[in-house]
């Protein structure tokens, strides 16, 4: 049940960055492991991506989660994303 | 919201006496009955109860007289906590704990004085703080009332237009010229406890904001030992320890209640971006703005706290002319400062910022923070620094 919510979460944060990274000339091609600064994204991308984020699922992200460990791949931005959820659950 | 450690039944943190996490909880319980203390214009009860029980108030006396012997910085710290959940309860914090800096520092060694301190420490006292009378208005070092001999005790009596939770404290420390032949400026400082006075009410506390400091004005009518008057001139624990101490601690509150409205603003702003697919709001610039402002009195604070460090059991130091203006300016600097963050935390939030209620609500902060341009005049220090640096020179380099 978990890995299906993770593949879900990961799979939304996904096309959050995809819509971002589209706003560029060169569209960027990434998956859910690489590392989001070296894929092209500038830290402004990064902001508008929490933002993004909060929108989608509906939190606020607390700010000891406001790491750059959080923020490195979509995968851990996902698992960020559950623990906050599980937090407010 | 950070997560708050989980107190142990008997309220102390786990682990050991980490003051700065004591705080954080002596500053949720402040934050939970903030608006309440507001609307009521009452005593914060809970939060102090919360700094006793957390022992915060005796948090600076020495350790060799039972406390735990917390510097400036560290009271700094805990008043920027305090000040992000509730002006008042930081306000009282900041005011005792400038009292108690001036007992540790100029009474220590006089036996009545020491066993005081370790009451403080003990009991975890509330000392309430009489500096204003009558028609001075925030002239502190001119006084009116006198200490009067009365065979072997001394007596005072005093018409004080504020004395922040008079009624509410456990003693009063309060300035008066040494004698009734003694002039205006030649003062003492001098402590009762609440067995040694009575209170009479003058006037009450319905103002704008800091409604939770209860800073009536009383006419104190006291009676003690000759020991309850310190020995030490009240000029030398004005400029070695009031003024920094208190500068640097109300500092430290105003700066927190800057940093309570900047929460409030970054919030909005996140939230407001959500349903406009990113795009900023409006008043997403003076959102920046309160972040600005509010770091640059932070950095202001730690600058004067490094300062005071290093003139600290220095008197020659201290009343150099650099130390005095840095500290001195401090409340101005900072009090306009978090003004700004406050009305900047405004602007940025808009009409849910200006609404009383919600989560977005600014109203109490800037209500609270517009009281510290006024709590000793700023206009009255720079007035008399004007007079004070005429005869200085004009700073030759960026250096020392």
């Amino acid at each position: 049940m978990t890995q299906a919510l993770s593949v879900s979460v990961a799979d939304r944060t996904m096309s959050l960055a995809h819509a971002i990274a589209a706003r560029h000339a060169i569209k960027p091609d990434f998956d859910k492991a690489d590392a989001l600064v070296d894929v092209g994204l500038s830290s402004l991308d990064l902001v508008n991506l929490m933002v993004a984020v909060e929108a989608e699922f509906d939190i606020m992200i607390p700010p000891a989660s406001l790491t750059p460990k959080n923020f490195y791949s979509i995968e851990t931005i996902a698992r960020m994303v559950e623990s906050v959820r599980g937090l407010n659950a | 919201m950070t997560m708050q450690p989980t107190p142990r039944p008997d309220g102390l943190a786990d682990g050991a006496a980490d003051l700065l996490t004591r705080a954080s909880i002596a500053a949720a319980i402040a934050a939970a009955h903030a608006e309440a203390v507001d609307r009521d214009g009452r005593f914060p009860e809970e939060a102090v109860a919360a700094l006793r029980s957390q022992r915060l108030l005796g948090a600076a006396v020495p350790i060799a007289f039972g406390g735990e012997g917390a510097s400036v910085r560290t009271l700094a710290e805990i008043a920027y906590r305090l000040g992000r959940a509730c002006a008042s309860s930081a306000m009282i914090f900041a005011m005792h704990q400038t009292k108690v800096a001036c007992l540790i520092r100029h009474g220590r060694g006089e036996p009545w004085q020491d066993g005081l301190l370790r009451r403080i420490a003990d009991e975890q006292l509330l000392m309430a703080s009489s500096t204003t009378e009558g028609q001075g208005g925030g002239n502190v070092r001119s006084s009116a009332a006198a200490i009067e001999a009365d065979g072997a005790a001394v007596t005072l009596e005093r018409a004080a237009t504020v004395i922040s939770y008079g009624a509410q404290a456990d003693g009063v420390v309060t300035v008066a010229r040494r004698s009734p032949e003694a002039g205006p400026s030649d003062q003492v400082l001098c402590v009762f406890l609440k067995e040694d006075y009575a209170l009479e009410r003058l006037s009450g506390w319905e103002t704008l904001g800091m409604r939770g400091t209860c800073s009536s004005g009383f006419r104190l009518k006291a009676r003690g030992l000759p020991q309850q008057v310190l020995a030490a001139r009240y000029g030398d624990i004005h400029n070695q320890t009031m003024t920094p101490v208190s500068h640097i601690l109300w500092s430290s509150a105003w700066a927190g209640i800057g940093a309570s409205a900047v929460d409030r603003a970054q919030a909005f702003t996140r939230t407001a971006m959500r349903g406009a697919g990113g795009v900023a709001p409006p008043g997403a610039v003076h959102y920046a703005r309160a972040v600005s402002s509010l770091k640059q009195a932070r950095a202001l604070i730690t600058q004067a706290l490094d300062t005071f460090e290093g003139a600290e059991g220095d008197p020659a130091a201290l009343a150099g002319l650099d130390v005095q203006t840095a500290l001195t300016m401090l409340k101005v600097e900072v009090s306009e400062l978090a003004v700004a963050t406050v009305s900047s935390a405004l602007r940025a939030t808009g009409l849910a910022g200006y609404r009383q209620d919600g989560d977005f609500s600014v109203g109490r902060a800037l209500r609270d923070i517009l009281s510290a341009p006024i709590m000793i005049h700023n206009d009255r220090i720079v007035a008399n620094l004007a007079t004070a640096t005429l005869m200085s020179p004009v700073a030759a380099s960026l250096g020392a």
